[in-house]
Formats: structure tokens, sequence, C-alpha cells
């Protein structure tokens, strides 16, 4: 692969200290993302996916190694990324369309006004909330609040989006045109990207990448290139034989650590 | 026994399904009996007053009103309440803008925060109105004293109103925008304000009577115009009625400013469902 890397964890660890324990979320964990894959996260509840996107981010400091972005490490708020983590942050006082165009209202993209509504009002039709607009977070449902921040993440484009179980709440069949839309998006704007799901289907749909990981603490167990060829049918995908045998071998590795999981 | 059993009792006939009910409920129902509940009180206080109780101590609704009607003739009402509302909007404006600005601020320095917090709280703790003597030897006894008390009052509720909401936001969100690629007074301004916001006005709803009481105590205390002067002065002169006509002026306006702020508030913050 010739294209640089984008992100990377040198021997990142992270330990959260709570009542006076120290628990070990991550054991020391290294992988090298390159510039436009699109890499998922799968494993048990607990392993450290979110603390993975969270240091990424800049949200949260290794215990240990750390986390180089374009050949600088992270320190603070990662500015290059879009994260949209699992619980919402939409500004409870902002419309439905305010929310979704807050990123270009900031100095750093002056977008004028005419071009942001339009690519809000592109925005809201993507994610299915015509109608919607005027709406406010506290009046829309939990599956809208995620489309929304979905909405909010995408319309500024960054180079790299961090994703965490962004479509979990979200009906299938929504489920299936959001994976569809995503991946035109971000292989169209060239986005890397970083998803964190429980859902192995949604990572062989979405992928290049599968990063396994066990359970607590996590460790990276496999890593699995996906080779199905893009231009990828999110909706016919999962009936093709690549799709199954790839299923069974990830079912396969992943199992064991879910079993490991549940036991305690 | 059969026969004997009673049917069922029906509703007894001619009296329609809850007509006095109705009535009651349907809002001109509610504003006839409201009326007519007041006008038996005042009829009731008109009657009692000289004949079971002495005129002197609680006066009766007819003097009030030709109290208030004599000190709207001479025009003296006037000057009065534009003494107490003067005191008391300045006094407010000024407490409020202060108070906003030093709650942002200190909410934005913890540090700050911190090394102040013991003086903020011993001077919170303390009753303004104690002060009043203090600012009448600094301030005289016209409209600038009253002036700094309401404000000193008012300052240090919304002072703490905005500090509770600065500490009250939501980590996260601030997280989420500094990662879009927001500067520092972006957060203030996208983030920080609006969040503060409810706790500020509810800051400012509460102060509204505070702000009140301070100016009608600081009158009581010592002043020669301005509706608690007038309640004062009335007492002097065992007038009960005029003491009355002004408490029936406190009334009515401290009755507005609550319907103002409520309003305000309702309209500037839709998105609280």
């Amino acid at each position: 692969m010739s294209t640089a890397t984008q992100i990377a964890l040198e021997g990142a660890s992270k330990e959260f200290v709570g009542r006076g324990e120290t628990v070990l979320a991550l054991q020391p964990t290294s992988i090298e993302i390159a510039r436009e894959r699109f890499v998922a996260l799968v494993g048990p509840s607990g392993c450290g996916k979110s603390t993975v996107l969270n240091m990424i981010a800049g949200l949260q400091q290794p215990t240990s190694g750390r986390v180089v972005y374009d050949g600088n490490p992270v320190t603070g708020p990662n500015r290059q990324v879009g994260y949209m983590t699992q619980k919402d942050t939409l500004l409870p006082w902002r419309s439905v369309a305010d929310n979704i165009g807050l990123a270009l209202e900031l100095k750093i993209r002056s977008t004028s006004r005419s071009d942001r509504d339009n690519r809000v009002a592109q925005m809201i039709e993507l994610v299915g909330l015509k109608g919607f607009e005027r709406h406010y977070p506290g009046e829309l449902s939990g599956g809208m609040r995620k489309r929304v921040s979905l909405a909010r993440s995408l319309i500024y484009e960054p180079e790299t989006l961090l994703m965490d179980e962004p479509f979990a709440a979200l009906d299938a069949q929504l489920r299936l045109v959001m994976h569809d839309e995503l991946l035109r998006l971000t292989r169209l704007r060239r986005m890397t990207v970083v998803f964190v799901t429980h859902d192995l289907g949604e990572a062989i749909t979405l992928a290049d990448l599968v990063v396994v990981f066990t359970g607590r603490p996590g460790r990276i167990k496999t890593l699995r290139e996906i080779p199905l060829a893009h231009p990828r049918d999110a909706f016919r995908l999962r009936f093709s034989e690549d799709f199954a045998r790839l299923h069974e071998e990830l079912w396969n590795e992943l199992k064991d650590e879910v079993a490991k999981g549940t036991d305690r | 026994m059969s026969g004997a059993v009673p049917a069922l009792r029906m509703p007894p006939a001619g009296r329609s399904a809850g007509g006095w009910r109705a009535f009651v409920t349907r809002p001109l129902g509610t504003a006839v009996i409201r009326t007519a509940t007041l006008v038996i009180l005042l009829a009731a206080w008109e009657w009692m007053s000289g004949t079971i109780i002495p005129k002197f101590w609680i006066s009766s609704p007819s003097a009030i009103v030709a109290v208030l009607a004599g000190w709207i003739a001479d025009y003296s009402l006037f000057g009065h309440v534009a003494a107490t509302l003067t005191e008391m909007v300045l006094g407010y404006v000024v407490g409020a803008a202060f108070a906003i600005a030093c709650g942002l601020c200190l909410g934005l320095l913890p540090r700050v925060e911190r090394i102040t917090a013991p003086v903020v709280t011993a001077l919170y703790a303390l009753p303004k109105i104690a002060l009043t003597p203090l600012f009448v030897i600094a301030f005289g006894i016209g409209l600038e004293s009253k002036i700094v008390l309401v404000a000193s009052t008012v300052f240090f509720l919304i002072l703490y109103n905005t500090l509770d909401g600065v500490r009250d936001i939501d980590r996260d969100l601030v997280e989420a925008l500094e990662i879009m690629g927001a500067t520092r007074g972006e957060v203030v301004r996208k983030a920080l304000v609006p969040a503060t916001l409810p706790w500020i006005f509810t800051g400012l709803r509460v102060a509204v009577r505070y702000a009140f009481t301070a100016a009608i105590l600081g009158e009581l205390m010592a002043s020669n115009e301005g509706i608690g002067y007038l309640i004062e002065a009335s007492a002097g002169d065992y007038n009960a009625a005029g003491v009355y006509a002004a408490v029936f002026v406190l009334v009515v306006f401290s009755v507005l400013f609550t319907e103002l702020l409520t309003r305000t508030e309702a309209s500037s913050l839709r998105w609280r469902v």
C-alpha cells in the first residue's frame, strides 16, 4: 500500500481509576491506519473500542504509548476528525437544521448563509428528516437524534470520521440505506473512517479492514482484510457467498470473546 | 323479593348534566365568580369597618379608594411610584449586568473562582438590608442609596445562578464543538451562553421580587419619596387608609413584574419542552 499512514497507535494503553481501583481498559495496542481506509473495530462490550476512538479524537490521553495523527502526536482535541460519539451531543436549544449546520457556522470554515442552507437541506434529505427541520432535539425519538448527529458530522466532510455505533438505534431498513450512503459519501470524499460496531454484518459491509478485539482488558486479536470489491451494494452484499464466508470466519474469532464477556 | 329490588337510580331529571360545574369551569364563569367573591369580600369589609372593628385599625375600601383618588388627583402618587421604580430598575439592571458578567468570567476561570469563593459566600449570606444604614451614610437618603441596596441584593442572587449554570454545562457538548474546530470564543457563544441562559433567567425572575422588596425596605428605613415612604409616612400619621392604599399600589406592581418576566422567559426558551 502506497498511501501514507493517517492514524497510528504506538503501544497505546488506557487505565481508568474509579473507586480507588485502577482498571486496565486497553492493553498496549499498536495499529496503523492508512489514509482513505475504512476500518471497523469489533469486540465485546467494554473492550476499549470507544477508548481507541476517544484517544484518536484527543479527548482521552493514553496512559502509556502514544497516538499519532498525520505524523503528529495527538495531545488535545483533534480538529482533523469528525466524531460521532455514542451519546449524542446535540445542542438542545438549536433546531434540527441549526444543529446540522453548526460546523459550517464556525470561523475555520466560513460558509455563506445560502451555501450552508443548501448543504443542510441536502443532509436533511439524506438522513430522512424532511419536515423536522424546525423541531428541537427534545422533540425527537432516539433514532432521529442519531440521524441528526450523523448529518452533523458528515456535513463538513472531515478528512477522518470516527463513529461509535452510529446506527445501533436505527431500524434495519434505514440502517441499510445509511450504509449505502456512508459508503458512497466516504469514498467520494476520500475520507478515512474508524467505525466501532457490535454488528459483524455491518463491519463486513462497510470496512476494508476489520479489527477484532478481545474482552477486557482489550487488545487486538485479529486483523482481517475485507477483499470485497468497491463499489459495494449494501443491500445485496449480504446474500453473497464471500460475505457468508467472512462472517463465519470473523464470528469464530469473536464468539469466544463474547462468551468470556458474558461469563463474568 | 325480586320485585323489591330497586332499579339502578338514574340521575335526577331536570338537572342537566353538570350545568353548574360546566359554568364554573368555563372562563367566563370563572371570571364572574371571581368578581362576585371579590365584591362580597369588599362589601363585608366595608360593612364591618366602623360597626364591628374600629375604622382606625382596618380603614374601609371606600376610604382607601378616596385616598388613592386624592393621590392621583394631586399627582403625588406618580412621583412616588417613579421614585421606587427608578431605584428598582436602575439597581436591578446594574446588579444583573455585573452579576452575569462576573458569573460567566468566574465560570470560565475556575481557579479565580476557587480563590474568591469564601468572600463571595460570606457576602451572599449577609442580609444586604443590614447594610442600608451604611449606604445611607455613603449615598444619602435619596435614590442613590436605594439603588446600591437593590443592586447588591440582585447581584449575588444572579451571580450564583449564572455560576451554577456554567458549572452544569455538559462537557461533552464543549468537546464536540472543539473537535469541530470551534475557537474558545465560539465555544462560549454557541455552547456556554445558551446553556447558561435558562439559569440566568431563573435568577433574573427570582431577583425581581427581591429588587422590589429591597427598594421598599430601603425606603421604609430612610427616604423622602417612594411607595415605601408613603407607607411609612401614612403609618406615622396613623392613617390606615393611606397604608392600605400604598400596599395596593405595591401589589399591582409586583404582579405586573412577575407576569412580564414569565412571558419573556416563555418566548425566549421555546426549546425547553
